[in-house]
């Protein structure tokens, strides 16, 4: 059975009554839709009420839910939504500044398992990476945004992009492609100061 | 290949969405290029540090938060009408005069559909799905809209002879979203609709207008 017939058995679960199949969806997709949030808002508590909320809705709307595409790429939909309605409402369409990430603390970021082997050289490298990172994101022009996330930070293929966004593939690697050029201005300028 | 050339094409090359001629061009410069050698290395040490971003772990209450408002609001849309249908409540007698004749009304509506005024409302709406010839191996197909509630079960087509498919539908005058489902599971808009609408989710429901 593969990942989305499994969704699609919980799913099923879930409109005759049961609450714990959701549940599992939630603890299931839950580490991807908050690093989304987070990555696309650059705020953990923002993140998290966001986060919350598109489970929420998906839940209330699960009827309308169609097999045709996988839940993966419906509760993403539904998170970038719910994202975009949430910097709408704050008027914060100029997403993270970078004051918000001075204040990093130490045990902000998960490190990978392997962090153990890391030396501290690497360790405060790593750190340097992901402020700069989520500095770039923020400096981004609204429309990559977006895709830029989905592509370099989540990985995700440029179908799976496509289907989230909903947009023709052809426009996605187009968008794709023009935010790249955009990212490496931003990336040479940032590193040239910072490693 | 010339350099401004093999620029456009590096990052779809790291993608791997370059294949046949363009890629062993690419490949060849490359090898020889050493500008483009540059950009190539740091547009991919580019996309590694990108892709190594740390994870931000989850809040720990963040399942059990989702959770609770999940099982109050599933349990509140059933209490809302169970709520309201015992709630004791003081009954002002001129205003259940008034809900009673609206009652009386309503009824004496649904007990004579053949009311001139409510039939002139209605189309009868042929709904129909024509499969390619060979496409065998279907059971059911069912029709699922916002006038049935998305029910994929209440409204099934009928199948002919000629691998079509049909059903008619009395409907009221209005704007009507559906979609065809085939043995339950495969949502399929329908070929020849006028218009197509989003969902809202991502997909596309056929739209009828009468």
């Amino acid at each position: 059975m593969d990942k989305n017939e499994e969704d699609i058995i919980l799913v099923r679960k879930c409109l005759n009554g049961n609450n714990d199949a959701f549940e599992e969806l939630v603890n299931k997709y839950k580490l991807q839709i908050y690093n989304l949030a987070y990555r696309l808002l650059g705020n953990r508590e923002e993140a998290k009420d966001v986060a919350q909320e598109a489970f929420f809705r998906a839940y209330r709307s699960l009827n309308k839910y169609k097999i045709t595409y996988s839940f993966f790429t419906w509760i993403y939909t539904i998170s970038i939504n719910v994202c975009r309605n949430h910097l709408k409402d704050n008027k914060k369409m100029q997403m993270v500044s970078f004051e918000s990430h001075s204040s990093m603390e130490e045990d902000d970021f998960e490190l990978p398992i392997a962090s153990e082997q890391l030396t501290p050289e690497e360790i405060l490298h790593k750190k340097r990476n992901d402020v700069i990172v989520q500095r770039i994101i923020s400096k981004l022009p609204k429309k990559y945004r977006t895709v830029v996330v989905l592509k370099y930070i989540h990985d995700l293929q440029y179908n799976e992009i496509a289907n989230i966004v909903n947009l023709p593939l052809g426009t996605v690697k187009i968008q794709i492609h023009r935010a790249r050029k955009v990212l490496k201005e931003l990336w040479d300028k940032e590193t040239k100061n910072n490693f | 290949m010339k350099c401004n050339d093999a620029k456009e094409l590096i990052d779809y090359y790291i993608d791997g969405l370059l294949s046949g001629s363009e890629k062993k061009e690419l490949v060849s410069h490359l090898e020889c290029c050493v500008c483009c050698k540059k950009e190539y290395n740091d547009l991919k040490e580019m996309n590694d540090n990108l892709r190594s971003v740390s994870i931000v772990s989850v809040p720990d209450d963040f399942t059990n938060r989702v959770m609770d408002r999940v099982n109050k609001y599933s349990r509140n849309s059933m209490l809302d009408w169970f709520d309201f249908i015992f709630t004791p409540r003081v009954v002002k007698w001129n205003v259940a005069a008034v809900f009673s004749l609206l009652l009386l009304v309503g009824i004496s509506v649904y007990l004579f559909p053949k009311n001139r005024f409510i039939d002139s409302e209605v189309v009868n709406v042929k709904f129909q799905l024509e499969l390619p010839a060979g496409h065998v191996g279907i059971n059911t197909i069912s029709l699922a809209g916002d006038f049935n509630g998305w029910d994929t079960k209440a409204m099934v087509l009928n199948p002919s002879d000629n691998n079509k498919w049909t059903l008619d539908v009395p409907l009221k005058k209005g704007r009507y979203q559906y979609m065809f489902v085939i043995d339950g599971r495969e949502w399929m808009p329908d070929p020849v609709a006028g218009k197509l609408v989003d969902d809202g989710f991502g997909g596309k429901n056929s739209l009828l207008e009468l």
